[in-house]
């Protein structure tokens, strides 16, 4: 039997397509493959966004389909393919984010002299100062303002798909972003 | 908020991180290589005749099982002295050989004696030769 995948209408007929293909044990693997250069751009700057470092967002970013790969079977296809991708990719971030933390002993108050550290020590980076000193504001913020900000300035994402992936309701999005916003604009005027 | 979204709109989405040459095509490769091989989905066997029927067998077994006990126990009640059954069929009898005078004289009359009971054979047509028994030795 053949597996029709449940998507809502704003699922792109590629994806519909790329998702029948994964549930045919003869086309999975191939298939994959196509997942993987379809995403693996939008996947790694998220997670390199997160991290701060090349290094380790190449890292996290197998892990991350490695566990897609791992775990294909259950992806029940009433989600889109794209924020199932996200979702693996964030908990893989913040999961070594939290873990880095314990390794290196550092408190969350600590958290924003170690990401600008690490940004500042980043050997893929091109010279761009403003864009440097947003990384450092954004390095600033909390966590959660963190993500939210990256997926809407930088993958301009939309609030609903990002509310599926971070499972917070459009509102609080929408006030995270304009708060992440404001300490941004404060970071720029105090380091002006 | 308007300096601010100037600020924002004045930076490159694009810029501040770069990756190393051809890093996503690499990648995509790499990734692939280092994808391990799925396992097939191991298929289970049709289930027999035997397996399938299997269970309604047992069940109906039980169910005869518990039918021919209900029957023998209710078999066995039936032979049972005591019952109200047996205790009306007694009675019946019982009315039966009182009806019968030949029964009261041939079993109640116990206390009837010797010459009575001569008396009552001559009425019948017997005589006293009659009831010499003749024995040899």
């Amino acid at each position: 039997m053949k597996f029709l995948p449940i998507m809502d209408k704003n699922t792109p007929k590629e994806d519909l397509e790329l998702v029948a293909r994964l549930r045919e044990p003869s086309t999975c693997r191939e298939a994959f493959g196509d997942v993987i250069k379809r995403y693996s751009e939008t996947l790694y700057w998220q997670i390199r966004r997160m991290v701060n470092n090349h290094d380790d967002a190449n890292d996290l970013l197998q892990n991350t389909f490695m566990k897609a790969w791992g775990a294909i079977e259950n992806f029940r296809g009433d989600a889109k393919l794209s924020t199932w991708l996200h979702k693996i990719a964030i908990n893989e971030s913040i999961t070594f984010l939290e873990k880095e933390r314990k390794r290196l002993n550092i408190s969350l108050d600590d958290e924003e002299s170690f990401l600008i550290n690490t940004i500042e020590a980043d050997q893929h980076i091109d010279g761009d100062e403003l864009a440097l000193k947003l990384r450092k504001a954004i390095a600033s913020l909390p966590e959660k303002q963190r993500l939210v900000f990256n997926m809407k300035y930088y993958d301009e994402m939309k609030y609903e798909q990002m509310s599926e992936i971070l499972g917070t309701s459009v509102g609080a999005l929408k006030a995270s972003y304009h708060l992440a916003v404001k300490k941004i604009e404060q970071f720029f005027e105090d380091n002006d | 908020m308007k300096e601010d979204k100037n600020i924002l709109d004045k930076i490159n989405r694009k810029s501040g991180m770069t990756v190393p040459d051809n890093y996503f095509a690499d990648f995509a490769e790499k990734m692939m290589q280092n994808l391990p091989e799925k396992q097939e989905p191991i298929i289970a066997k049709p289930p027999t005749a035997w397996q399938r029927v299997r269970a309604y067998v047992y069940l109906v077994a039980m169910f005869a099982g518990i039918w021919c006990m209900v029957k023998m126990v209710d078999l066995m009640g039936s032979n049972t002295p005591g019952t109200p059954s047996e205790a009306a069929n007694s009675a019946q009898i019982l009315a039966q050989a009182i009806e019968d005078e030949s029964f009261i004289s041939d079993y109640c009359y116990e206390d009837i004696d010797e010459y009575s009971l001569l008396e009552s054979m001559y009425e019948d047509g017997y005589e006293a030769g009659d009831l010499i028994i003749e024995t040899s030795y």
